[in-house]
């Protein structure tokens, strides 16, 4: 328990009499990739949102690195550096290109020389595809270079954990393998990854562990054979019933 | 059939069905509107000078030789309403986004500005601009300060640019709370403090949005400069006063009517493109 890289410990959040997180309890590893799944408004987005101090918890504690960051009070940024986010919507920075959001917080933040931060930009950037899109702005480029452009951009401040949530969501069908390519290769670096997605296929493919979250409540976690092959609570049956239905006609 | 083989071989391709439909159409229209225009001009060029007393008007306003006597010294009095627009703008500019910033303030030791902002915006915004140039033009020279500090170009100006900050502040505040709170989550979730979010995210996008609105904004600056004329500066309309006076004819009224004319048009035609290119942008 005590050597996980992130830990949620009895997590509580609600919106006014609305509770979207119920109790949530669950270790995440250094190097693994835990999937969150779960219908809509099912608090996937909230947690993850929690675990970034972008909403604060109601109770609980979460632990990065055995360090309780919950504690009311506590300094955000200096966690935030250290748990990179990307949303679904991308959330790019449209008045500025490709290279300037991706160097904005490393210079501002880190206070790093513009010299520097560009070099290691322009290789990130390399390494997923977008070099000549450096210096485009984001309006320019397809959902699924956007989204690659805000993975490059959550990079680049060098995180220890990346929060992806819903990151395949908003693409066209045909967007979605380029931005889950960027996943695998993040895995495969050894990248600490929480995602929320619907992408079934994907997260029994590349999952350490996936979560079943159903109205705020963690029901189930395990292994992805197990997860998708035979789930033991009811309720995550008739989930990926429903899902895998759509999903394989697709 | 004809069709495709004239684009084959490469000749102006003949309009389509719709196309032809739509040329007619268009032409209609335009001949339309400008057989009312026509129509509406006449009337007025045929009818206004049936009032009874359009000869008297015609004197007092539309005097030519008036016009070309003074129109040279109005359009250099127009000179002092650009410098004082010009000394004017920037500072508005800048008060303005200060007061939108401490509008926005959370932090509650910061929370005196905040108080400050709101009593400043409702305040100044609550006052006719006049009564504000009045008070401030008239009430603190009237402290007994030395020249130039007594000049009221200087309080004037001063009296302008409080009453027109309070209202830029509000179309700066509007713009910042415009910008979607997924811009904030971004940039938060990236390690950047408050200060850098507002500076590097939020304002830059804030003030590109409302920059229509500024401009328009420039527009009124521009014409309520000629209020300052009530507590002394010779600028355009105060030179009409004086040559009304002189002539005992409103021709010179007429002549800063044109130069303003001139000077405004521009801006709200460049104001209206500035409108409908972000109207363009946000629908595509």
């Amino acid at each position: 328990m005590s050597d996980a890289k992130l830990s949620l410990r009895n997590i509580r959040k609600s919106f006014g009499p609305l509770e979207v997180c119920k109790n949530i309890t669950v270790d995440v590893h250094k190097g693994e990739l835990v999937c969150l799944i779960g219908g809509s408004g099912s608090g996937k987005s909230t947690l993850l949102r929690c675990i970034n101090l972008l909403d604060p918890i109601d109770d609980g504690e979460i632990l990065l690195d055995g360090v309780d960051i919950s504690v009311p009070g506590f300094d955000p940024d200096p966690v935030r550096r250290k748990i990179g986010m990307v949303f679904q919507s991308f959330n790019l920075f449209p008045h500025m290109t490709v290279l300037e959001n991706i160097k904005l917080a490393p210079m501002k933040v880190k206070r790093m020389a513009s010299r520097d931060i560009t070099e290691q930009a322009e290789a990130l950037l390399d390494r997923f595809g977008l070099l000549d899109k450096a210096h485009v702005y984001p309006d320019r480029l397809s959902g699924g270079q956007q989204q690659r452009a805000a993975i490059v951009r959550a990079l680049a401040m060098e995180p220890e954990i990346m929060l992806l949530d819903e990151v395949t969501s908003a693409l066209d069908p045909e967007l979605v393998g380029e931005v889950l390519d960027v996943i695998r290769q993040l895995k495969a670096q050894g990248m600490t990854l929480l995602l929320a997605t619907h992408e079934m296929g994907f997260a029994r493919e590349v999952s350490d562990r996936v979560c079943f979250l159903s109205d705020g409540e963690l029901l189930e976690i395990a292994p992805p054979e197990k997860m998708f092959g035979a789930p033991e609570h009811a309720r995550t049956q008739q989930f990926l019933e429903r899902v895998l239905r759509t999903q394989n006609l697709s | 059939m004809d069709n495709t083989q004239n684009t084959a071989r490469g000749k102006p391709r003949a309009p389509t069905r719709r196309q032809a439909y739509e040329q007619k159409a268009r032409r209609k229209s335009l001949l339309i509107a400008a057989v009312s225009s026509a129509a509406a001009i006449a009337l007025l060029v045929v009818l206004v000078p049936m009032a009874p007393g359009w000869e008297a008007v015609q004197r007092s306003f539309f005097n030519w030789n008036v016009l070309v006597k003074t129109f040279p010294k109005l359009l250099s009095a127009f000179t002092l309403d650009l410098i004082l627009f010009f000394a004017a703008a920037p500072a508005i500019f800048i008060l303005a986004l200060v007061i939108a910033l401490m509008r926005n303030v959370t932090r509650p030791a910061l929370y005196p500005l905040k108080l400050f902002a709101i009593v400043y915006i409702d305040v100044l915004r609550s006052i006719p601009v006049i009564l504000t140039i009045y008070l401030i033009g008239f009430g603190i020279p009237g402290l007994g300060l030395l020249p130039p500090w007594n000049s009221p170009y200087i309080w004037g100006s001063v009296a302008l640019v409080l009453a027109y900050s309070a209202y830029i502040a509000e179309v700066f505040r509007t713009g910042i709370e415009s910008i979607h709170e997924s811009q904030r989550s971004a940039a938060r979730s990236l390690g950047l403090s408050e200060a850098s979010m507002m500076r590097y995210v939020v304002l830059p996008q804030a003030i590109r949005r409302v920059v229509p609105t500024l401009v328009n904004f420039l527009v009124a600056l521009l014409k309520d400069v000629a209020l300052l004329s009530f507590i002394g500066p010779v600028e355009v309309l105060r030179q009409a006063g004086v040559y009304k006076s002189l002539f005992a004819n409103f021709t010179p009224y007429v002549g800063a009517a044109i130069i303003f004319l001139v000077a405004t048009i521009p801006a709200i035609r460049f104001a209206d493109y500035l409108m409908a290119k972000q109207n363009a942008q946000r629908t595509r």
